[in-house]
């Protein structure tokens, strides 16, 4: 499903370059939990940005079903994101003044769903994700794990093909980490492919597949 | 877009308490500024209509170059004058063409019987020496001029220096000569082989055609007109004044010639509406500019705080047009909303202005100036936020986030 094919990333600042990644060859199959790990700066971050398509490789390929990224322009990307892929956020970037329902509403929004079919679906998806009850409540009325709840609602809305997230966990304690895992893991179940930056290493177990990033690059060994 | 707008509005909603300032703060300023506006409108009015009142106390004065038969008829009934006399002064050289239409008029009226004398008599030695030396074959009249009656009907001019009285004889004046051709005029015909020597008569209206400005000038420089009028009587020959003096004594004070009094009226009070209408001017400009800048600063600030909204939506699959739709319309909306509101309050506040020296009134084209704030606040927020926002990294966003 996914290609990468000699993936660079390089940052320009005060006459510095730093490299974030280097030669990255990569490839994901459909229905795949991939887990990115790696200590902090090493670069998982900037990759999963790319395959999240928010971010652009300074060089190499990126094939998505056999389109290729690289060549599409902003609104073009913005377009796929919107069909494609789901985010998943550490810090849930939910929109405050929205309230759950009008959160996860939001990419079908874009889509040109209409209002009454995109309410229908939120609603489902509150439901599946245990927030029938609180779909009017606005963010700073939910806990830590229900606006993650309501943030991956809002990521699988659009039906994705793949669900990106960023240490989903980070933010959260110990037993809501688990659900929101256990959470994750049905939903790569039901066929979404799944790719998930982490430096917790209890959570590789949800993993069909641990990558591991050193300083930019993929490392060999497996944890 | 149809989402764009929807979200803008849930987000005008979730912030209605800062918007409800903004809109309130606009709604004040437009108010003003509309009553500033219908202020500056009905002084402008209300200069017109006092021009036109002080005209009529006064003698009425007209700008009608070609038609004097109209000029002379429009003044009895506007004025209300009801003499039958009439004495033209001219301050202003009239074309030799222009000379005619007077004289022909002026015997036309004669004839109609709506005077009952008619007498003309120009201010200036110029004329006199170029003009009736050359047609009436007169001789130059100096500056003591006179007019003189002659056999109770029309023409009459003399030279008192000499005290050689000379005229034309009203008999011997008729339409065809009047309307003659100055080109084929024969000047020997015209004049009369003797003439009636006699004292000035006191039995003459005025009539005070402004022959060489044109009316759309006048019009617009209504006080400056008065000036030059007033100060053109002041300094009208000596003879001029002396008929005037005789007119006022043979009426008895029915004829009112107040023309120092009416310009001191005047003046106060036109400068009284000028300094209102310059105080509210100033506001006026004041409150545009506070208007326009302050809440184009506000709302940049306001829009500036979401970039991680924006960030979020690019990333949910919003393009740039998604969110130049919903910034756009939200300032809009606000603009519009305080332009409307602050033109019905403008509207309440001229029809509550009783305070002034004359009285406002409410135009519907005053509010062309809130319905531009309400186009332009959108346009300079937009065309400052949204580079900001076409620059912005929403991966760079949500970091610094």
């Amino acid at each position: 499903m996914i290609i990468l094919s000699n993936i660079c990333k390089t940052y320009e600042g005060k006459g510095v370059t730093t490299f974030a990644l280097t030669n990255i060859n990569l490839s994901i199959k459909q229905g795949e939990f991939i887990i990115i790990y790696g200590k902090s700066g090493c670069g998982k971050s900037t990759l999963l940005n790319i395959l999240g398509t928010m971010d652009r490789p300074a060089k190499g390929d990126y094939l998505f079903n056999d389109t290729d990224i690289c060549k599409m322009k902003f609104n073009e990307l913005a377009q796929f994101r919107n069909n494609y892929i789901g985010f998943v956020f550490q810090s849930f970037y939910l929109i405050n003044e929205f309230s759950a329902l009008d959160n996860v509403e939001m990419p079908l929004g874009y889509a040109g769903v209409g209002k009454v079919k995109r309410c229908e679906m939120a609603r489902d998806l509150l439901r599946t994700v245990g927030l029938w009850d609180k779909m009017k409540n606005k963010p700073c009325q939910l806990s830590g794990g229900e606006q993650q709840r309501v943030a991956i609602a809002r990521a699988l809305i659009n039906q994705p093909k793949l669900l990106i997230a960023d240490e989903p966990t980070g933010n959260l304690d110990e037993k809501t980490s688990i659900d929101i895992m256990n959470l994750l893991r049905e939903i790569n179940k039901s066929g979404t492919t799944m790719v998930m930056v982490t430096h917790n290493m209890d959570l590789l177990q949800y993993a069909s597949r641990v990558i591991c990033m050193t300083d930019g690059v993929i490392s060999p060994k497996t944890v | 877009m149809k989402y764009s707008i929807y979200k803008a509005i849930i987000m005008m909603i979730a912030n209605i308490k800062i918007y409800l300032w903004i809109v309130i703060e606009l709604m004040l300023i437009v108010s003003i500024l509309v009553l500033s506006d219908a202020t500056y409108r009905s002084a402008n009015s209300e200069i017109g209509r006092l021009s036109n009142i002080y005209s009529e106390q006064a003698i009425y004065i007209t700008y009608y170059q070609m038609d004097t038969a109209s000029s002379v008829k429009h003044i009895k009934d506007i004025a209300g004058i009801t003499y039958s006399d009439i004495l033209i002064l001219q301050d202003e050289l009239p074309e030799n063409a222009i000379l005619q239409y007077y004289i022909s008029d002026m015997i036309t009226l004669y004839k109609e019987g709506v005077f009952s004398y008619v007498n003309i008599v120009w201010g200036t030695d110029e004329f006199l020496k170029v003009q009736f030396d050359k047609y009436f074959d007169m001789g130059f009249i100096g500056q003591n001029a006179r007019a003189l009656l002659a056999n109770d009907e029309v023409l009459v001019l003399a030279d008192s220096e000499e005290k050689e009285i000379q005229a034309i004889s009203p008999s011997s004046l008729t339409m065809n000569d009047v309307t003659h051709n100055l080109e084929s005029f024969d000047s020997n015909q015209m004049i009369p082989t003797s003439f009636i020597s006699t004292e000035i008569d006191s039995s003459y209206c005025i009539i005070l055609p402004i022959s060489e400005r044109p009316i759309d000038w006048a019009q617009n420089n209504v006080n400056t007109t008065f000036s030059v009028i007033f100060d053109d009587f002041g300094e009208a020959p000596d003879q001029v004044n002396r008929m005037i003096s005789i007119l006022l004594d043979k009426h008895d004070g029915k004829f009112i010639y107040q023309y120092d009094d009416v310009l001191s009226d005047y003046v106060d009070h036109a400068e009284a509406i000028l300094e209102e209408i310059n105080l509210f001017l100033l506001i006026a400009k004041i409150c545009l500019c506070v208007a326009v800048f302050g809440i184009t600063g506000i709302m940049i600030i306001i829009v500036r705080k979401r970039k991680k909204e924006y960030a979020i939506s690019y990333a949910m699959g919003a393009c740039k047009l998604n969110i130049y739709l919903e910034l756009i319309f939200e300032v809009f909306c606000i603009s519009s909303a305080g332009s409307i509101l602050g033109s019905l309050v403008g509207y309440f506040l001229t029809n509550l202005q009783t305070q002034s020296t004359f009285p406002v009134r409410f135009y519907f084209s005053c509010i062309s100036v809130p319905f531009m704030v309400s186009l332009i606040i959108p346009l300079l927020v937009s065309s400052i936020i949204i580079p900001d926002v076409k620059s912005r990294d929403p991966i760079e966003t949500l970091k610094i986030e």
